[in-house]
């Protein structure tokens, strides 16, 4: 196995987590999905040496350099991205929008924040493709094709859900039923008795 | 890890049909592992999951085989694969700007009343 397929294979188990994460109630998430997610990371992060790709691997991707430049990349990706991501929620806990304003928390995610901002600055790749203009054009069109994916991707869920037996309409709540549902929510908002 | 037309894994092809499929076979693999992952009972993601493989085959489409081995046609179709994630890890930091500008929102503003808890004062 080339490390190419060994970075492949940690990006799936990565997509494989996150999507496991979004399944089920908010209160009671996946307990898989951490660990896949830890896996996939150190698959990525700890990739093997480019070993002897002869006969193998084409000769412009599997070289040293290539190895190194890539390996250099993810790791100061998942740098930033892990900081990025912590300062956010660190900026969520200290905000006023869902619990009391806490300023150390506030000052600390900022300097995550700029601190991921600075690490994405120095990565040496983003200067090879500014350097080089032909290199944002395909930039441009890798993300028509993802556009265009998504386009077609959207269409066919559409397709298939309209496509779905639906349940039989319900009728409308009396207005006792209002009061009850009504009288949940006030409960359950206020914590009241 | 850059792609030039020197180094091109298509043969015949060229640069911008490339990086559209590079973007299209990224996706598909990236749908295809959410509906597996997320497959129950309350789903019919057939549809979706045929799309999203043959989104993901889909530079198989214009591969000229003549030339090429098994073991090739898995290599290369493997540095699509990374081609795409280095291109998307790339585009990135256009999330974390938005990411910087939710973060700036939520240091300055205030939480606004609950509109339901004033719809059920009301």
């Amino acid at each position: 196995m080339l490390w190419i397929h060994q970075t492949i294979i940690g990006w799936a188990l990565i997509l494989a987590a996150i999507s496991l994460n979004r399944m089920g109630p908010a209160f009671k998430r996946s307990k898989f999905s951490s660990p896949i997610l830890l896996l996939g990371l150190s698959i990525i992060l700890l990739i093997q040496g480019p070993g002897d790709n002869t006969g193998s691997c084409l000769e412009e991707f599997c070289t040293l350099e290539t190895y190194l430049e890539f390996q250099n990349f993810i790791i100061s990706s998942s740098i930033w991205i892990s900081l990025a991501l912590l300062g956010i929620m660190l900026i969520i806990y200290g905000s006023e929008w869902y619990s009391k304003s806490n300023p150390i928390a506030l000052i600390f995610a900022w300097l995550l924040i700029f601190y991921s901002w600075w690490t994405v600055i120095n990565i040496d790749f983003y200067h090879e493709i500014l350097e080089q203009p032909n290199y944002l054009f395909n930039y441009f069109f890798f993300a028509l094709g993802i556009l265009i994916s998504l386009f077609i991707l959207i269409g066919v869920v559409r397709w298939t859900e309209i496509n779905t037996p639906r349940d039989p309409i319900i009728d409308e709540m009396d207005e006792r039923e209002k009061r009850i549902v009504t009288e949940i929510i006030r409960r359950n908002i206020r914590g009241d008795d | 890890m850059a792609y030039t037309d020197d180094n091109s894994i298509l043969p015949q092809s060229d640069l911008i049909l490339q990086s559209i499929l590079i973007g299209m076979c990224f996706i598909g693999l990236w749908f295809f592992i959410h509906l597996l992952v997320t497959w129950n009972k309350y789903h019919r993601p057939i549809p979706p999951i045929l799309v999203s493989l043959f989104l993901f085959l889909s530079p198989l489409l214009v591969v000229d085989y003549s030339d090429l081995t098994q073991d090739s046609i898995n290599i290369h179709f493997t540095i699509y694969l990374n081609l795409g994630l280095v291109m998307f890890l790339s585009l990135s930091p256009i999330f974390l700007a938005l990411l910087t500008f939710q973060a700036i929102r939520l240091s300055i503003n205030r939480k606004s009343d609950d509109p339901l808890i004033e719809m059920l004062n009301d």
